[in-house]
């Protein structure tokens, strides 16, 4: 699905995403209003999407806690394992 | 009166930073200092060289200088494309993978902070059916937070002619010979479906932006205008708005419609035996004339384009109306790599001389002549079909080269009689005797055999000098 591939968008995320600096010229063809409108659209979306994303985990995390132990003490039980 | 400047190629006017001209049939491409500068960054890039090796991209050599125009200072030589073939005359699935190669190609140099500056169908040939990108001078440096300029350019000249086949089902080559840009991206949304409304890609591509083209048509939203202009994308969107959009492409196929030759092969009307003799007689014609380049009227799905090929012919193209036929075709050459590039064309109204002067965009005849030619129970479409006089038809295959083969069907032909069940027999010229008169006042006839109990005939000729 079209949105579902827009989570690898989590890259550099809505703040940098409008920032104002002159506009690239684009040699000798016109890209149309409509295709240009819908780029910056979908840059934004995918800055909200991040945001969102960023934000939601946080919401889990408060509300159902960290239940994942952390990596460093996996990485030492698994290293307990392979010694073993 | 000639009004081309120099010796331009006739359809090289729209980029400033080069020229390609036609020095009797040399293609040589000139550079302005801009130019040279983004070929050179190219080839230090190592993209050149990496499409190069992949047969992505013509191959370019150095040739320094040349007296063409002050304006150039650096001049390179390409190498020759067999048969120049324009968006209108292929099938879907070769417009696919024009457009498949175009994205790959972006998203390739997007990596090396290099992309291109159009999205032209027309900078797209094919070896075979293999697709082959020849403007080296639409690669220029990527600028950090820059759109995709060429979006719309895309969206009409590759996208939206497929999703016109593909999702409404309706075959975009006339249109889009009659359009030369593509495929309005205004005029597609109007005739998509509604559940087009629930596709995010559709609307994305489509429908989007031909909302808010009109709604900035206003003069009234400067304000909003100048925003959009000023708006910037990070590289990851941008690669990812091409990423998403050959997934999209790549799924596409032509919506199912049955075609009358589509199943040719399984259900033609002739027998075996039929058959052999025919791939005897093109077997032996072949093989004695070894042409450069075979045209194959009326090829259907590639059959005995692939057996010229493997008896000592080295291009072929083929022409077709059924594109179920040319579908098959195009599977044929890709699964066999097939030297065989078939198009679509409706001979009695094939592609003309067109665009801007009328020469931007060449004639079938134009590009290329064939040495040799092969009308395998194609002459009657002509002639009862579209009630061609004989004597034109004949005429008109004999002039296209110096020798080939023709097939000629009897009116008696259950194929015939199915043509003339409702439109009645009003072609008293119609026959063999009158036929084989006008064959023999152009061309010396080299063989004759007669394959099929109806009386199918094949003819070898040599043109008259």
């Amino acid at each position: 699905m079209f949105w579902r591939s827009q989570n690898k968008l989590i890259l550099i995320g809505f703040a940098t995403t409008l920032c104002l600096i002159s506009s690239p010229a684009f040699a000798y063809i016109d890209p149309g209003m409509g295709s240009m409108w819908i780029q910056s659209m979908l840059a934004l979306t995918a800055g909200f999407g991040v945001a969102f994303k960023m934000y939601w985990q946080r919401v889990k995390l408060f509300i159902f806690g960290n239940k994942k132990k952390p990596s460093s003490e996996r990485s030492d039980k698994n290293h307990q394992e392979n010694i073993t | 009166m000639n009004l081309i400047h120099g010796r331009r190629h006739p359809a090289s006017f729209r980029d400033s930073t080069g020229t390609v001209f036609d020095i009797n049939g040399r293609i040589v491409r000139g550079l302005s200092s801009e130019g040279a500068q983004r070929y050179f960054n190219l080839k230090q890039s190592g993209l050149l060289q990496e499409l190069e090796q992949a047969d992505r991209i013509i191959v370019s050599k150095d040739i320094g200088l040349m007296d063409l125009s002050p304006k150039y200072i650096h001049y390179l030589e390409h190498e020759l494309i067999p048969y120049i073939s324009y968006p209108y005359e292929w099938p879907f699935l070769l417009l696919k993978d024009a457009a498949l190669l175009h994205l790959s190609i972006q998203i390739q140099s997007l990596e090396r902070d290099i992309v291109l500056s159009d999205a032209s169908a027309y900078n797209i040939q094919f070896k075979g059916v293999s697709p082959i990108f020849i403007d080296v001078l639409s690669f220029r440096p990527y600028k950090e937070g820059e759109l995709w300029g060429g979006h719309r350019q895309f969206c009409e000249q590759f996208l939206n002619p497929l999703l016109l086949h593909a999702i409404i089902g309706v075959p975009y080559q006339a249109w889009y010979r009659g359009s030369l840009e593509g495929i309005p991206t205004e005029l597609l949304a109007n005739l998509l479906p509604l559940k087009s409304w629930f596709s995010a890609r559709s609307l994305a591509h489509v429908l989007l932006p031909a909302w808010s083209q009109k709604k900035f048509a206003d003069k009234r939203k400067n304000k909003a205008i100048q925003k959009i202009k000023n708006a910037t994308i990070p590289k990851a969107v941008y690669k990812s708005f091409l990423s998403q959009l050959h997934r999209w492409i790549e799924s596409l196929s032509p919506k199912k419609n049955q075609t009358a030759w589509g199943n040719y092969s399984e259900t033609r009307t002739y027998q075996s035996q039929e058959l052999i003799a025919k791939k005897d007689f093109i077997t032996e014609f072949v093989s004695k004339t070894s042409p450069t380049l075979l045209w194959d009227l009326g090829c259907n799905d590639g059959e005995f384009a692939e057996l010229a090929l493997q008896n000592g012919a080295e291009v072929v193209v083929g022409f077709d109306v059924d594109l179920g036929a040319l579908e098959k075709a195009v599977f044929r050459a890709k699964e066999k790599k097939l030297n065989f590039l078939p198009l679509y064309q409706q001979i009695t109204n094939s592609s003309p001389k067109q665009g801007w002067l009328l020469t931007e965009r060449s004639s079938i005849t134009d590009r290329g002549s064939p040495e040799s030619i092969i009308a395998l129970a194609f002459i009657h479409h002509l002639a009862i079909g579209h009630n061609i006089p004989l004597s034109e038809v004949i005429a008109w295959l004999v002039h296209l080269a110096p020798n080939g083969v023709v097939e000629f069907v009897q009116k008696t032909d259950p194929t015939i009689q199915q043509m003339l069940a409702l439109k009645g027999d009003i072609f008293p010229d119609y026959n063999e005797e009158y036929f084989l008169k006008l064959l023999h006042e152009k061309t010396t006839i080299i063989k004759s055999r007669t394959i099929s109990e109806t009386g199918r005939s094949l003819y070898w000729y040599e043109r008259k000098t």
